[in-house]
């Protein structure tokens, strides 16, 4: 490290040291804003991996026309491998198809059983290759509408559509978020530096008197708000990883079993990163804004 | 303004025609106009409130004057912008009454202020603060004390070693012995002298008549902030 650098750095936390209450009680402040913001992030990254799970489970389901041959229901497969987006694709007969609803609704088919097969149509499950969006599903599926023999497409992409569009508004959110949590960083931080710059308003003095320039002045201040915002965002991120331990241990095995198995992972490392960034440039801005008006 | 050749290359600091008015039309310096030479050990004396303190401010452009010119080692300083003045302090030492040291650092990073500032490397500050220390009479024990652990004589020495810490071709002293007794007052001053004599350009503010008298130096007398005699 350079010994300017250096130098900046041992002042800064000198600073630091001096105004410890003052420091420690912004710190938190912005520690509690972050873990706030933290959490925010951490639900729409699983919202996120949530939707990826889900649409690489879901399925289109064609309903076929009665009494199709051996070789329609073949040609109709052909032609459904050549729309593209398709990985697999399973035939259900209409006797298979009656077993199942009676196996999966119980009670509520009691009596049902003795109903002609043939009143249950036989159908095509299709499983989709990689995460689908929604469009995407739309578009096979309209595709599929038009093959001959397929009486009804149905999917889950309903659902998929209305997933996303909110998570894009949360996302949306986040940023308005961040904006508005960086802004309350910079004002925190602010007051703070600029307690410490007047109770350092005599070494200030004498670094100037010994021919000290204004940067080398006023950097470890910057850097000092810096500092307190990235320590308030790195606090923020230990409390918040110890709190998904504690939910992971307990209650996400629960949880997990009615969202179908999807996984609760904690902040993926670029979401830490944009985190701990937030924090120190917020702090650091809050450093230049309050030196800038101080006018000393 | 002009100079022959002998006075420009002769003086350090000269004033022409200087004047100082502080806010509420208080004329601290009047018209001042004087040389000092390179080498040159010189007393600004006169009583509290003449405008000693202002006179050696000037100087380092702690303070601008309303008119007049100053020229500091061929630099006329007046003209300086703000952000040039770190360059003219860097080659000016300043030792002050109330020392001016740092409370929450140590002897060693007092002494080091200026040349932390010029980004100089720790490694090498070491052996230029031992051989200062020889100079101002200090014992290296001292080094990682804080400086409110030494008598006031000692912080005076500090505050001179830091001030000569990156060899400035000229050192203000503004009432350096004004906090101290007589017979500590004689160890700074002699000091001072020792300072000049390696070839430091030396000017101390002093309302101290028996100091003048004592060092038979130059005085530059000043009355309401006129200078009446030098």
């Amino acid at each position: 490290m350079s010994p300017r650098l250096t130098s900046h750095l041992r002042r800064a936390l000198r600073n630091v040291k001096g105004e410890a209450v003052g420091v420690a009680l912004s710190t938190g402040t912005i520690a509690l804003i972050f873990f706030i913001f933290s959490t925010f992030l951490l639900g729409v990254e699983n919202l996120e991996g949530m939707l990826k799970f889900w649409s690489k489970k879901i399925q289109i389901i064609c309903y076929l026309e009665s009494g199709l041959s051996e070789g329609e229901i073949k040609r109709i497969e052909k032609r459904l491998l050549g729309i593209g987006g398709i990985k697999e694709i399973r035939y259900v007969s209409s006797a298979e198809s009656k077993k199942m609803l009676v196996r999966d609704l119980g009670d509520l088919m009691r009596g049902m059983e003795r109903l002609e097969d043939k009143l249950f149509p036989a159908t095509l499950e299709l499983g989709l290759e990689g995460d689908a969006s929604y469009e995407e599903i739309e578009a096979i599926a309209r595709k599929i509408e038009r093959i001959k023999g397929i009486t009804e497409v149905q999917h889950g992409g309903v659902w998929l559509k209305k997933l996303t569009l909110f998570l894009k508004v949360m996302k949306a959110a986040a940023l308005v978020f961040g904006a508005v949590l960086a802004g309350i960083t910079i004002s925190i931080t602010a007051t703070t530096v600029h307690l410490t710059f007047y109770h350092r308003l005599e070494e200030v003095e004498i670094m100037r008197l010994i021919g000290a320039t204004e940067d080398f002045i006023r950097f470890p201040f910057y850097l000092e708000g810096g500092l307190q915002g990235l320590s308030g965002a790195g606090l923020s991120l230990i409390v918040l990883f110890l709190t998904h331990w504690v939910f992971s241990q307990n209650w996400a095995p629960q949880i997990r079993f009615y969202f179908g198995g999807v996984r609760f992972e904690f902040l993926s490392p670029l979401a830490v990163l944009i985190v701990l960034t937030l924090g120190f440039f917020s702090g650091f801005m809050g450093g230049v804004i309050s030196l800038a008006r101080s006018r000393v | 303004m002009y100079l022959s050749e002998e006075e420009a290359t002769e003086s350090i600091i000269r004033f022409f025609s200087v004047t100082k008015i502080y806010p509420g039309g208080i004329e601290a310096i009047k018209g001042a106009s004087f040389s000092i030479k390179k080498g040159e050990f010189v007393f600004v004396t006169g009583p509290s409130g003449a405008g000693k303190t202002t006179l050696l401010k000037l100087m380092i452009l702690a303070e601008k004057p309303e008119r007049g010119e100053i020229l500091v080692d061929g630099t006329n300083i007046t003209r300086l912008r703000r952000s040039q003045i770190y360059r003219l302090r860097r080659k000016v030492g300043f030792v002050f009454q109330d020392f001016k040291l740092l409370k929450d650092r140590t002897v060693f990073e007092n002494i080091c202020l200026p040349l932390e500032v010029i980004g100089y490397p720790l490694t090498k500050m070491e052996k230029r603060v031992r051989r200062l220390l020889k100079l101002v009479s200090l014992d290296e024990k001292v080094l990682d004390l804080p400086p409110l652990y030494l008598s006031g004589g000692e912080q005076q020495r500090v505050a001179i070693a830091r001030a000569l810490i990156n060899n400035p071709s000229i050192l203000l002293a503004d009432e350096p012995t004004g906090n101290l007794d007589p017979a500590l007052t004689i160890e700074i001053m002699d000091l001072l002298v020792k300072v000049n004599q390696v070839g430091t350009t030396v000017v101390v503010a002093t309302h101290d008549d028996s100091l003048v008298d004592r060092y038979g130096r130059r005085a530059i007398v000043l009355r309401r902030g006129e200078i009446v005699a030098q």
